[in-house]
């Protein structure tokens, strides 16, 4: 058998991360795969040990380019569950509208990069160009396209517009629309198909000896989903759906990544609590401990004095 | 800890020490008895290994695993103490599963524990570092 090496890395466009795979192919199959991942170890552990929780949050923010809410908030909930510190409805609401917004536009980009790593490279201009809005939805939200520094321990930093809520949802009606005209043609692309159906399969139990979490254990036919085993934020008051497909192969992979984008635009939907409550932009939101009486009226000290398991709005 | 009875009255012997924590169970076993207790947890509880952590304390080098019962949501977090700063040496519970085995060789690379029976027990980080890294990353701290 007549094996090429094909190097890839550290250092790539496409990478999101500096690290570096040597594979061995035969022909157009990928027999075997080296890699390493070190190239970029920064000690997050480390450096956290010496600053407060505040500031950790930003520091492990930047764990991953592109996904600013799911470290934040995995560190939130570690804190929030040492100190029993119970966040406002309202708070729960925006993480869980913030986290879904980003699971859709890493999904897209996810997309993308796949259409482009098979030499599809349509399907990588559309899926970021509908990426695009949700980046512009993330900015109107917080200011930022990237790192939206929204979390905070005890709820979250900046209040939501509820007056820019149906200007939001708008959008992300505009977005299902051209993701329901992707998956169509994802479901019947031949080329889509000769290149994924079958292409780095793991099977269910494979997944479960690797551990594996997220999308890739729900596309081996594992229905597991934190959201709804383990619900936190606003994600046990909201409706959606767990989608799981079965075969394991990138394939699958893909399509159960376009389905979830609209389980999430689901869940966005569902956030219309933001709309309806009453607080306006220059409310505080404003974390208590459980068992503590709510915090006074605005310009007085919580029980737990000033900045205890708090966070306040910058409107 | 009622969920955690059926669990506690098969391993209960191995159990050196327990403590229930925000809905997690943590306890102390032997390193001899690591395996037994991890295989019970993920072969027959049908647990996933969320991740490992090691930690350097006075008694010596804490490993601790996480497994995650995600039906249910329940955390078993067995912990072994290795007293021996200098030489630590624990059972691998990579035999059992692959899951393991990054986890186990970043905690190798980490904090010098060597891993009995970790079927490839190299650096998973540090390989290719242009400077030959010949002892644990922690060693800056036995020096404070």
């Amino acid at each position: 058998m007549n094996k090429n090496v094909i190097p890839i890395g550290p250092y790539h466009p496409l990478l999101e991360e500096a690290e570096y795979f040597t594979l061995q192919v035969d022909g157009e199959t990928v027999v075997d795969i080296d890699l390493e991942i070190g190239w970029m170890h920064r000690g997050h552990e480390f450096i956290s040990e010496s600053k407060t929780f505040t500031q950790s949050i930003y520091l492990v923010e930047r764990i991953c380019g592109i996904c600013s809410t799911s470290h934040p908030l995995a560190c939130a909930h570690a804190v929030e569950d040492i100190d029993n510190i119970e966040i406002p409805l309202r708070a729960k609401y925006i993480r869980t509208l913030v986290g879904e917004l980003e699971r859709i536009h890493s999904h897209l980009l996810w997309l993308g990069l796949a259409g482009h790593f098979i030499g599809y490279d349509t399907l990588w201009m559309w899926a970021w160009k509908y990426r695009e809005p949700v980046l512009q939805m993330f900015e109107i939200i917080s200011g930022n396209r990237n790192h939206y520094g929204m979390l905070r321990v005890g709820g979250v930093a900046k209040d939501v517009d509820p007056n820019k809520i149906k200007g939001l949802l708008d959008i992300l009606d505009d977005i299902q629309k051209k993701l329901e005209m992707i998956a169509k043609a994802a479901k019947d692309d031949p080329v889509l198909k000769s290149r994924l159906v079958g292409v780095g399969k793991l099977s269910k139990q494979e997944a479960i000896n690797y551990c594996a979490v997220g999308p890739t254990s729900r596309a081996s036919g594992i229905p597991a989903d934190v959201r709804k085993d383990e619900p936190t934020d606003a994600y046990g008051l909201v409706d959606f759906d767990v989608i799981v497909t079965q075969n394991g192969d990138v394939y699958d992979k893909l399509v159960l990544r376009i389905l979830e984008t609209f389980e999430s635009i689901k869940i966005c939907n569902n956030c219309k609590f933001l709309i309806l409550s009453k607080s306006r932009t220059s409310s505080r939101i404003r974390g208590r401990r459980a068992g503590s009486p709510r915090p006074g009226p605005r310009g007085t000290q919580g029980p737990g004095g000033p900045g205890r398991g708090a966070a306040m709005s910058r409107p | 800890m009622d969920n955690y009875n059926g669990f506690l009255s098969l391993m209960g012997n191995k159990i050196i020490a327990k403590t229930l924590k925000h809905k997690r169970l943590y306890f102390e076993v032997d390193n001899k008895d690591i395996i037994e207790v991890s295989d019970y947890l993920f072969n027959k509880l049908g647990c996933r290994l969320s991740t490992a952590t090691a930690q350097e304390s006075y008694r010596g080098i804490e490993v601790l695993y996480h497994f995650s019962h995600d039906k249910t949501g329940d955390y078993y977090c067995p912990r072994v103490v290795i007293s021996d700063k200098k030489n630590p040496k624990m059972n691998s519970i990579t035999p059992l599963f692959i899951g393991a085995e990054w986890i186990e060789r970043e905690m190798a690379e980490m904090y010098g524990v060597y891993f009995e029976g970790h079927p490839n027990p190299e650096p998973l980080l540090t390989g290719n570092h242009p400077r030959n890294l010949t002892q644990p990353l922690r060693h800056r701290r036995n020096n404070e």
